[in-house]
């Protein structure tokens, strides 16, 4: 069925509207895949992360959301409007920071905020060197004599200074250093609870987990897999360590669902669950556990599992 | 038209304009510090004209040669400041907007709400205007320069000249 984008912004169960709305999303270069058949939502007030190796498609999937490249297939609605249709008074609402960042080397960093202010029809100098401030931007500088992580932050301030509804953040964090890493990251979050949607890509696993609400993995311009972080990482392996009070056998514990790498050491039983924890709770308890120690898989667990799979599958 | 990105883009073109400018303003130097000689030497400078083919002769106005406007339509507005300004326009009328997408500048540009059409536009108007500020340039040092050569022609004159002369550098299809 051919995908349509004349569908305004829809609400979902708590009432957030659709703001980004990707369907069947097809761009080739040249015979070459830069994303293939990708469709996913982002609503209102969500953090959406894309994670993916490189060349994986994420900026494409980017630079299209902007109407900064022409589909070969499918379409994207941004605020419910098709953004090759309106593309310019849908660019207004967004904040943009590329991943591969080129700036003005011989202004200052005030005159390019300037500069892009102007091109806006906008004055929000105001906001924009209270974001210099806060990530430590000198905006006298000139922008050739700074490093390649306080370009990053002119690079921030320009995406976030006019206070856009979505923004499109192509890996942010590069460059950063750790406090500044950590000021971005709360910027995102009070820009997230101010209603602003943010779509961004990072290579950092860490740090899409602590933003995102939800995480879409990309490889090879197709969409892995998009869903919910908490619920991403209960579909895959919960280590467990549990300690009784004397040696316990652990056949038993091997035989239940979803538990596997069943080990015993002294009195400590650990194994791997995914899925349910209930029969293997109710039988420690009956068994006479006294401890527990739950270790959760991280993103990059998930992640690298993600495309171990997919490569044992290629 | 988007007047910030206008203004910028004749900014970032003022070297080459200093540069091109101390080049055109040298040219005219030497050309009107000789013009007296020619002047003094009429007859000579007549013989030495005739001695060219007659299609030579019409296209650099040679048969006027020791008059002042004959002077300067010969040494300056037939070839060489037509092919100055077609070499500055080329040079910089070819990469009209290639080299903000080439440096990358343009990611950020193409992520404001202004459309292709308009930047486009803007940046070909950009680069005329540095053309016309180098025109606005040799028009000067003329009306400046050709009385301390003691060379009568009219403001106007070098007006319409220079008109004629952008005409010729613009209908060449390659600056645009």
């Amino acid at each position: 069925m051919p995908a349509t984008c004349n569908v305004k912004a829809e609400m979902n169960d708590s009432q957030r509207p659709i703001v980004v709305d990707v369907r069947r999303a097809t761009k080739r270069y040249n015979g070459n895949v830069g994303i293939d058949d990708v469709s996913l939502d982002v609503r209102g007030g969500e953090v959406l992360g894309l994670l993916g190796p490189n060349g994986s498609g994420k900026t494409t999937l980017l630079r299209l959301m902007l109407g900064m490249l022409k589909f070969t297939s499918g379409c994207i609605s941004i605020f419910g409007d098709d953004i090759t249709a309106n593309g310019r008074a849908t660019r207004s609402r967004i904040g943009y920071l590329p991943g591969d960042l080129a700036l003005y080397d011989q202004q200052t960093v005030r005159q390019y905020l300037q500069f892009l202010m102007r091109l806006r029809r906008l004055d929000v100098m105001t906001s924009a060197l209270a974001l210099c401030s806060r990530l430590k931007l000198d905006p006298s500088r000139r922008i050739g004599d700074l490093s390649r992580g306080t370009k990053q932050k002119v690079a921030v301030v320009q995406a976030f200074m006019h206070e856009p509804e979505l923004l499109l953040l192509d890996e942010p964090t590069s460059g950063l250093d750790p406090i500044v890493q950590r000021e971005f990251e709360l910027l995102v979050d009070e820009t997230r609870h101010r209603g602003a949607t943010i779509v961004l890509s990072s290579h950092v696993l860490a740090e899409v987990e602590r933003l995102a609400d939800r995480v879409a993995v990309m490889r090879e311009g197709r969409l892995m897999v998009i869903d919910d972080v908490l619920m991403l990482k209960s579909r895959f392996a919960r280590r467990l360590d549990l300690e009784f009070e004397s040696s316990v056998d652990p056949a038993p514990f091997a035989s239940l669902p979803g538990v596997r790498a069943v080990n015993v050491a002294r009195r400590t039983l650990t194994c791997e669950v995914v899925g349910p924890e209930t029969e293997l709770l109710r039988m420690a308890v009956a068994l006479g556990v006294i401890g527990i120690h739950a270790h959760d898989p991280s993103l990059d667990d998930v992640f690298l599992t993600l495309f171990d799979r997919s490569s044992h599958a290629a | 038209m988007l007047l910030p990105l206008f203004l910028k883009t004749i900014r970032d073109h003022t070297r080459g304009i200093a540069g091109w400018a101390t080049g055109i303003l040298a040219l005219i130097a030497v050309q009107l510090s000789v013009y007296p000689t020619v002047r003094d030497t009429t007859s000579r400078v007549t013989d030495f004209a005739d001695s060219f083919p007659e299609a030579f002769k019409k296209i650099f106005r040679m048969d006027e040669y020791g008059t002042p406007v004959g002077y300067l339509s010969t040494e300056l507005f037939s070839a060489t400041l037509p092919l100055i300004f077609i070499a500055v326009g080329v040079t910089w009328g070819a990469r009209v907007a290639t080299d903000e997408i080439e440096a990358g500048t343009a990611d950020i540009l193409f992520s404001l709400p202004i459309s292709r059409r308009r930047f486009l536009i803007t940046r070909i108007a950009a680069k005329v205007g540095v053309l016309a500020l180098l025109g606005l340039v040799l028009w000067f040092a003329l009306v400046l320069g050709a009385p301390v050569a003691d060379l009568s022609v009219s403001v106007l004159a070098f007006a319409v000249v220079l008109m004629t002369a952008a005409v010729f550098v613009f209908d060449r299809r390659d600056i645009l």
